[in-house]
């Protein structure tokens, strides 16, 4: 049996702390904003936390339509409001790394197929019943059973309880991202038979072991209230008695409501505001490097981007580095290959291709496609530093030859044609899931993964390969050394043009500590505590 | 006419007109790229997902059969949200409410302001207060709403904190600088009209009658030339009460007031069809009752428009009755009013 590591030498963490942006290499490359003294140290100074109180947050997204980890419906306000009534096995830390939540530990099989996980004892439902295997078993079989917006991917072939405090996991060959999976939102553990409900009346006023509880829902007006599960395992937490979640479709109604201090805390703070709140005494902005890049992915079955060269051309032209300070106000880092920097097994030191015009224009000459061409950008609209990246590449590519026009429409659009291979080329965010390499690798290179590489149609044997032994190598050197493989053949290959790493920003109210961001864009409440 | 027959024509007029409504929006949404599977899925939206989730949704039917469950859906109270379930007509009878009291109280502030800046400016006919009045309404009919909502926040909202920045949680507060908002889009129009009309009724031979007879300004301005001049105005209110409705709709956005704006946004970036079709049936439907309702009270003040009632002599009743309504606001204004 050995213990496997979750933790790995090549890994490079990256947290913005407003001002500085720590590149990877050591280099530190200074942005021009101003430092918020509490930026991603929010408690500590303030003295010892209050118990009680309540608090506004408001966040800029849909209305929390369905708390079901398993509903095909998972939005990003779905996930971040179940994430604080239900827990997981593992979780994520504020350094985007992996620790122990409903389980205490785990050991593995020499062969690597068989996972047991101990219990962590004495906990409780909000409801008052005891947390057991039966609960993790439960969970676990109904996510294989109802896939929903994000499928298990281990291989499962049995989960099993051994005793009370115990539960087995079998898979059909080794899986080595199996705890990360266990670390997403569609992971948590729900009572067994989910508490003998029916899944509409349950999930309507879910029991969890979370640190808080439904308190109100009403479905027609969006009011949703969250409050303190009296039964939480740790002791005395959380502090606060109610979270108010309000949904705001505007981002400056965003920025004033936690100005004027109705809300302590928002959400998706617009980054050309960050400034601005941080000139603010009253607020404060806190940041941390996220999982979730801006990135280009060219469609290889069109008529120009099926060229290697035509893309490498793209890759030369456009100059990153400048691109992201203007566009994120010094909030992101300029990113390099398409794993960020704040995700494990990440090189930073890849062979990528350099910002270089002269390069660019060899590249295109020598292409089938020498005197360039009219393409499309299409854009996942709604975001005023994606437009401002589209403008910039569009005139970036002008200088090669590249007639490019520009099309930003909004998120259905996107999404509707953007998987339907309806575009030239297309600039989106895109979201990770987990910290491990193989979660964003077999979404965005594997031509025999679910999005067929995200859409590009890029399909190359040997990364696919790749993909499937990273997925299956242990942690350690030899796993490195095939991401580090996977990201130079894609650097090279250019299906993707990743632009930035950007980070997540919340502003709060000065009076509000111990706000824990997670770098897969949630963030802990039960340690906030708001100064009476 | 008939009175009957009459009422029957205004029904089958609104019926027509909430049907193109409704065919309207149907087409409209059938050419617009993308549904809610895409939507609620997004970057998850793989080729399976999205399949699964249109036929649980029952997106994947022919668009006869949509339209056909469209339609049903209208007549059998709207249907259900896709995004989350709860019937259409939940969905709006929650929202409706902080909408309608916005746009209520959007028209009153509407009202109440131009009625003084009319006043001013047509007793000062050509002075330079009358200038300023102009000045005004020209220059605020070129700022969109929702830059006059955010000056509004920043100024009583995030500054001098007299009333929320946004949200609903307030009671009336919450509605004020929305309500003044939306009025603000509309005051110019309405000030301009009703000057206008004040101005060519302040030179009728009934208000030379009426000042031969020694009656005050005030009198003068509140019971004889308001009432007159207020016909085309109040037509003027009834019409833009429909771009009050869209008007609230983007300052509720500007707001984030959680009323059948924001409903409506969200279910059309979601492209939650049934809610959006039920949102416009219902706007549909109150701008047409509107409408209906700013007919009647026309012919209720203008005595040349009845068909038939009261042989009382027109101007003078009309101008009394709506004269006794203002008679202690009249005073408060006499100092003011010079003509």
């Amino acid at each position: 049996m050995t213990r496997a590591s979750h933790r790995t030498p090549r890994r490079r963490r990256i947290r913005v702390a407003a001002p500085v942006a720590a590149l990877a290499a050591g280099v530190l490359l200074l942005s021009g904003c101003a430092a918020g003294s509490d930026a991603t140290s929010p408690s500590g100074a303030a003295g010892e936390p209050v118990e009680g109180g309540e608090i506004t947050y408001a966040r800029l997204s849909q209305e929390i339509s369905s708390l079901d980890p398993q509903a095909e419906t998972l939005t990003t306000a779905n996930a971040y409001t179940l994430d604080k009534i239900f827990d997981t096995l593992y979780a994520i830390d504020t350094d985007g790394q992996l620790q122990p939540s409903l389980a205490t530990g785990y050991t593995t099989s020499d062969d690597g197929l068989v996972w047991t996980f101990t219990l962590e004892d004495g906990v409780t439902f909000s409801d008052g019943s005891a947390f057991d295997s039966a609960d993790v078993v439960y969970s676990i079989q109904r996510h294989l059973d109802t896939p929903g917006a994000l499928p298990l991917a281990a291989p499962i072939t049995d989960v099993t309880a051994v005793d009370a405090s115990t539960v087995q996991i079998t898979l059909s060959e080794p899986y080595t991202p199996l705890l990360w999976e266990l670390s997403i939102f569609s992971s948590s553990i729900l009572p067994d038979d989910l508490a003998g409900e029916s899944a509409d009346t349950f999930f309507d006023a879910p029991i969890g072991t979370g640190p808080f509880t439904v308190g109100e829902w009403n479905k027609s007006t969006g009011d949703f209230t969250l409050v303190k599960n009296d039964a939480y395992r740790v002791e005395g937490l959380p502090y606060l008695d109610t979270v108010h979640l309000t949904t705001v479709d505007d981002d400056n109604q965003l920025v004033q409501q936690v100005e004027s201090g109705q809300a302590q805390i928002v959400d998706d703070v617009p980054i050309a505001s960050v400034e601005q709140l941080e000139g603010n005494s009253a607020v404060g902005v806190q940041s941390v490097g996220s999982w979730n890049s801006d990135i280009v992915f060219f469609n290889t079955t069109s008529e120009l981007f099926s060229d290697r060269s035509v893309r490498r051309a793209v890759a030369q032209a456009v100059d990153r580095t400048a691109l992201t300070e203007a566009t994120t106000f010094g909030t992101a880092t300029p990113a390099t290959t398409f794993i960020a920097s704040t995700i494990n097994y990440s090189d930073q030191d890849a062979d990528v291709l350099q910002y270089d015009v002269d390069a660019a224009q060899a590249e295109l000459a020598s292409s089938s496609h020498p005197d360039g061409g009219a393409v499309t950008l299409l854009v996942d609209g709604g975001s005023q530093s994606r437009d401002q990246q589209a403008q910039i590449i569009q005139s970036s590519l002008a200088e090669i030859g590249l007639d490019v026009s520009i099309e930003s429409v909004d998120n259905a659009t996107f999404w509707t044609r953007f998987p339907a291979g309806d575009y030239d080329f297309a600039l989106t965010t895109t979201i990770a899931d987990t910290g491990d390499p193989d979660n964003v690798s077999s979404w965005q290179v594997d031509g025999n993964g679910p999005t067929q590489s995200f859409h590009t149609f890029y399909d190359n044997d040997e990364v696919n390969q790749l993909v499937v032994d990273g997925r299956t190598t242990p942690d350690g050197d030899d796993r490195a050394a095939i991401y580090a493989q996977i990201q130079e053949i894609v650097a090279q290959d250019s299906p993707s043009l990743p632009l930035a790493y950007i980070s997540e920003i919340k502003a709060t109210s000065s009076k509000l500590h111990g706000l824990e961001l997670i770098p897969n864009g949630t963030v802990r409440l039960e340690n906030v505590w708001i100064e009476q | 006419m008939g009175w009957v027959k009459q009422v029957g024509l205004l029904v089958l007029r609104a019926a027509l007109v909430a049907g193109g409504v409704v065919l309207a929006t149907f087409v409209l949404l059938q050419l617009v790229p993308g549904d809610v599977a895409t939507s609620l899925l997004g970057s998850r939206a793989t080729p399976e997902a999205v399949a699964e989730l249109r036929q649980q949704l029952g997106l994947d039917l022919p668009w006869y059969a949509r339209f056909g469950t469209f339609v049903t859906d209208l007549f059998t109270g709207g249907g259900e949200s896709l995004v989350n379930g709860v019937p259409v007509g939940e969905l709006i009878s929650a929202r409706a409410g902080v909408t309608l009291g916005i746009v209520a109280l959007a028209v009153l502030f509407a009202v109440v302001i131009s009625t003084a800046l009319a006043v001013v400016a047509a007793a000062n006919h050509d002075r330079w207060a009358d200038q300023v009045v102009r000045l005004i309404s020209t220059s605020t009919l070129a700022i969109p709403a929702f830059l006059v909502g955010m000056l509004l926040i920043l100024l009583f909202g995030v500054q001098l904190r007299w009333f929320p920045v946004g949200g609903n949680t307030d009671g009336i507060r919450s509605l004020v600088l929305p309500s003044l908002t939306a009025a603000l889009a509309i005051v110019p129009v309405l000030t301009r009209s009703l000057r206008v009309q004040l101005l060519e009724v302040a030179g009728g031979d009934f208000v030379a009658a009426a000042r031969s007879a020694g009656f005050s300004n005030a009198r003068v301005t509140f019971a004889y030339l308001l009432p007159n001049a207020a016909i085309p105005a109040l037509t003027l209110v009834g019409l833009n009460v429909a771009y009050l409705v869209g008007g609230t709709f983007v300052v509720e956005k500007v707001f984030a007031i959680p009323g059948l704006g924001a409903l409506m946004f969200d279910s059309i970036s979601a492209r939650d069809v049934p809610v959006i079709q039920g949102i416009v049936v219902y706007t549909a439907i109150l701008v047409v009752v509107v409408n209906l309702v700013t007919d009647a009270l026309v012919r209720l003040i203008d005595p040349r428009r009845r068909t038939r009632g009261s042989r009382r002599t027109a101007r003078r009743d009309a101008a009394g009755a709506a004269g006794r309504g203002t008679t202690a606001g009249a005073a408060e204004m006499r100092s003011g009013v010079s003509a």
